[in-house]
């Protein structure tokens, strides 16, 4: 934006103002603060701000919802690696323990002690010394290098013990616990056939040992085959109790710790190594049998309700969700389900630890978004600080500038469109003050105080002004518009195409009884109303609408009966002009208008001498007439010649007088505009055969011809008052008999064009002499020669001919040769003759 | 000296001159003529005598021609009087008026010898 462009904007509201009242432009500074005031800096660094925080949470919500769903699934991959692997660990335990059991069973001295012990044919003694033998064996060259192995019985067909490692054991009878606790296989056991092994869940039995223990049970044979090479088998079993759970347990225990650490191989590369990652096995009473790091202290025999034990318990299921472990802490887990071994192996990791990065990334963002919200505060601040401290400055100093103070000045720091701002304002201070200086200095010359404050503050304005560089001169040229409306002596309105008045002078303001405020933005109609012979006008027809339907002028004036009526309900006469208006903001009209109350009177006062002078005159006049005329007639008694002679002379005065203030007064009513009488249509030729037999008389006196030079067909009919126009035809006429010498040629000639009809009358008489022409016209003149011609005429029939004829709008001419003879022709425009006449007169 | 054949003329003329002239024509040529300066005299002639024209002048003080013509028109026994105005000046106005409230003639003085406007009232009276 250029530096005008820039005072332009400035100022606009300036001017706004002003076009309301020039003279009342104070503003009060506070005026224009009508909403709470809020520092530019304060607004760009909330804006900041708050885009920051919103940025962040934006940050959160997308980290908790869609990046956790991925850590948990990276979780979930990882545990079910380990399942696998857990459910392999535990399948090769089993067949190990299997292999013990079958690896024990095949011994052929055990074989040969169960034969004996189960044969009912070994005599008792031998029985009880093989019972011996087995129990001895066992301890001394079996389960002394083996010690996961508890105890070893041996079962007879009912389930009962025969023989043990341990002596006490003799007699118990295991099918019962069995049904009773499901402890093992025995009636597995009893009916199965070479090779084939059971081995039963974990149990606790408080007889034999806290720790929990696998009960692996195999059948029995001979030490011979029979016949066809197969093993035959004995009424016998082998129960072996294992407690190699805490060996097993190590395998499962955070396996994969080991294995990422020693195996580099593929196939568990994908599994990660995590802190509270653990695995355990439950048993088919929901009792936890391997140590848990989660209690370290208790590591067996807890009672487990958590969801992958219920699953698989219940409904035979693994799973591998989230949810909350035998702490009641959230974990995610796999579990594997072994359910004919009545095994569930947990597989789980704390949920604190899977989302530990998720929830430490959180807690990063949400410590950077502050920290980053902290400095872009702390730069906008600064930034601000720099940029828009000496818009501050700026605005101080125009604070102080809109109290009154004009010494206050912006520092200029920067080369920016505020550092612009800055100079301009100072550029525009300094000549406030330098005018302001100027304008102290004369008030002192004058002394005048009072004036010229008022003039201080319009001069400080229009230095203002010039500062900005704008509208001086269309101002100047305004105003100087707007004191010669405003001086005018008659009520002028500008209104435009929609009847809103746009302008008016304090005169209109009088006039019409209203203020100029009251007046303008008001529509002409709602401010005044237009009675023409005290009949309201109708909107349509009122002077605007009609110039600004028509776009010609409207005129009224004294005698065209129009007045005004104000709100107030006072009624005047009124004088206008109303002309239209082609203006920049489009069509309009303009009216000009007074109150002729004053001229009305004079001019009925007048109009009433006119009157009275009429009767007055004329009737003492009748009265000379008509007593000279009874003694002429002799009703009174005989006259002498000499006396009737004499009282002729009186009767001729007298009349001669009657006509010429029968003139005269004509004359004044036509020029007063009174005299418009009856406008009718005219046939001009009807018309001028009437005053051509009217006029037959005088001619014959003086055996005059008339000769009617026209074409009856090409007249157009004319609208005006016949007497009027019965008066300049009868007069034209008349004066050319008068002045015609008998026997002469009197013409009468009409000619019409499309805007005026033309109306002569020429005779072939005295005609005028060259120097008198201009007088012509002269009231009472007359020329020598008519003078000399005909002695009594009254020098005024011309003179109404003239007038009236100007009444209508027409002109009059005549052309004359002293002895040849004059046409006078005079026009009569068509179209209505309704012009301004008396308005500016 | 009043005969049955001898017309009465009411004449309301202000001026007294031209009052009297009027009357001494109007009797020079035998009419039996009832003269008053003003209307309210007419009126109270109305009421006693036997009238068969109205001579009025326009402008007479007090009631006008014209008002005292309405009054007459608006009794029932006078309203056949053919009445004639006989003004100083004229108008269309004024003739029209006159015109409308019944007036047989509107004659400016002016504009004629005496003779001539009684020859011109002879014709409405006869």
């Amino acid at each position: 934006m250029s530096n005008t462009d820039q005072k332009k904007n400035i100022s606009l509201p300036e001017k706004k103002s002003e076009v309301k009242d020039e003279r009342t432009v104070v503003h009060q500074p506070n005026d224009r603060n009508t909403g709470r005031y809020v520092p530019i800096k304060a607004k760009v660094m909330l804006f900041f701000g708050a885009l920051i925080i919103f940025l962040a949470l934006l940050m959160i919500v997308y980290l908790q919802y869609f990046v956790r769903a991925s850590f948990r699934d990276e979780v979930m991959s990882n545990l079910h690696v380990a399942k696998e692997k857990n459910v392999g660990v535990y399948a090769a335990f089993i067949d190990g323990l299997k292999t013990h059991a079958l690896d024990w069973s095949s011994d052929n001295y055990i074989k040969e002690l169960t034969q004996a012990i189960v044969d009912p044919d070994t005599p008792a003694l031998r029985r009880q010394v093989a019972v011996e033998n087995f129990g001895e064996y066992l301890r001394e060259r079996k389960m002394k290098y083996d010690p996961e192995v508890l105890i070893v019985d041996l079962l007879d067909q009912n389930g009962v013990v025969v023989a043990s490692s341990r002596d006490e054991r003799i007699g118990v009878d295991e099918r019962q616990e069995e049904i009773e606790y499901q402890v093992h296989y025995f009636s597995k056991a009893i009916v199965a056939s070479f090779g084939e092994t059971f081995v039963r869940s974990v149990v606790f039995e408080e007889d034999e040992t806290t720790e929990p223990m696998f009960h692996v049970t195999v059948r029995m044979f001979r030490t011979e085959l029979d016949e066809a090479g197969n093993a035959v088998p004995l009424p016998s079993v082998l129960l072996l109790h294992f407690t190699s759970l805490p060996r097993f347990a190590g395998f499962l225990s955070n396996p994969h710790r080991e294995i990422t650490r020693t195996d580099e191989s593929e196939e568990y590369a994908t599994i990660r190594n995590f802190e509270t990652m653990e695995t355990y096995v439950v048993n088919k009473d929901g009792i936890v049998v391997t140590p848990t790091r989660g209690i370290p202290d208790v590591q067996t025999k807890r009672l487990i309700t958590t969801a992958p034990v219920e699953e698989c318990l219940k409904n035979s299921k693994e799973v591998a969700k989230e949810y909350l472990d035998y702490r009641g802490v959230s974990v995610i887990g796999v579990s594997a389900c072994v359910a004919s071994d009545g095994i569930v192996i947990v597989n789980e990791m704390e949920s604190r630890e899977a989302y530990a990065i998720l929830d430490n990334l959180i807690r990063t963002t949400m410590v950077g978004a502050g920290a980053v919200f902290l400095l872009v505060i702390l730069l906008i601040f600064l930034a601000t600080q720099r940029l828009l401290g000496n818009l501050e400055q700026v605005t101080f100093a125009a604070r102080w500038f809109a109290l009154g103070v004009f010494d206050e000045r912006a520092p200029v720091t920067t080369q920016d469109e505020i550092g612009q701002l800055a100079v301009t304002f100072n550029i525009m201070l300094d000549k406030i003050e330098a005018s302001k200086k100027e304008l102290t200095a004369n008030l002192e010359k004058t002394g005048e105080q009072n004036k010229f404050l008022e003039k201080t503050k319009i001069a400080t304005m229009n230095v203002l002004e010039d500062a900005i560089e704008i509208k001086s001169k269309f101002e100047s040229q305004r105003n100087e518009l707007q004191s010669i409306i405003a001086s005018v002596n008659e009520g002028i309105l500008l209104v435009d195409k929609e009847y809103v008045i746009t302008l008016a002078n304090p005169m209109a303001g009088r006039i019409l009884g209203l203020s100029l405020r009251e007046l303008i933005g008001k529509k002409a109609h709602d401010v005044v109303g237009i009675l023409k012979e005290d009949k309201l006008v109708p909107p349509g027809e009122r002077p605007i609408a009609r110039v600004l339907t028509t776009s010609e002028p409207v005129f009224a004036g004294l005698g065209d009966g129009y007045s005004f009526k104000l709100l107030s309900g006072k009624e005047f006469p009124v004088a206008f002009f109303v002309g239209p208006l082609t203006g920049n903001q489009g069509n309009g009209a303009v009216a000009v208008f007074r109150d002729i109350t004053q001229e009305k009177s004079l001019d009925e006062a007048k109009s009433s001498f006119i009157s009275i002078a009429s009767h007055q005159l004329r009737t003492p006049l009748t009265s000379i007439r008509w007593y000279s005329e009874m003694l002429m007639s002799e009703d009174t008694g005989p006259l002498t010649n000499t006396q009737r002679d004499f009282v002729k002379e009186v009767n001729d005065g007298a009349l001669r007088l009657y006509q010429t203030i029968d003139l005269l007064l004509a004359i004044s009513r036509i020029e007063s505009g009174r005299q418009k009488g009856d406008v009718s249509e005219i046939d001009l030729n009807q018309f001028t055969q009437e005053v051509a037999k009217e006029i037959d008389p005088q001619l014959k006196q003086k055996q005059l011809s008339l000769a009617l030079n026209y074409d009856p067909s090409g007249l157009p009919k004319v609208k005006l008052d016949p007497m009027l126009l019965r008066q300049v035809v009868l007069n034209l006429i008349s004066n050319s008999i008068r002045y015609t010498n008998n026997d002469g040629h009197i013409g009468v000639e009409i000619s019409a064009n499309d805007k005026e009809v033309r109306y002569a009358v020429r005779d072939d008489g005295i005609g005028v002499p060259e120097a008198e022409k201009s007088k012509l016209f002269q009231k009472f003149f007359r020329a020598e020669n008519a003078r000399i011609k005909v002695p009594d005429g009254s020098g005024l029939g011309i003179a109404l001919v003239k007038d009236i004829v100007e009444s209508w709008g027409g002109t009059i001419s005549f052309e004359t040769e002293e002895g040849k003879g004059s046409l006078f022709c005079f026009t009569i425009p068509l179209g209505g003759g309704n012009f301004p006449g008396d308005f500016f007169g | 000296m009043k005969t049955d054949q001898q017309k009465t003329i009411l004449l309301v003329e202000d001026n007294e001159p031209l009052n009297r002239a009027i009357t001494f024509k109007l009797k020079a040529r035998g009419y039996n003529v009832a003269s008053v300066l003003n209307g309210e005299d007419a009126l109270e002639v109305l009421k006693k005598e036997k009238v068969d024209f109205g001579w009025f002048g326009m402008l007479l003080p007090g009631m006008s021609g014209l008002e005292l013509l309405r009054r007459l028109k608006s009794m029932d026994e006078h309203k056949d009087i053919k009445v004639a105005i006989i003004s100083v000046s004229g108008g269309n106005e004024a003739q029209k008026q006159a015109h409308d409230l019944g007036a047989v003639d509107y004659i400016v003085k002016s504009d004629y010898d005496l003779g001539a406007i009684i020859d011109r009232v002879e014709k409405h009276i006869s």
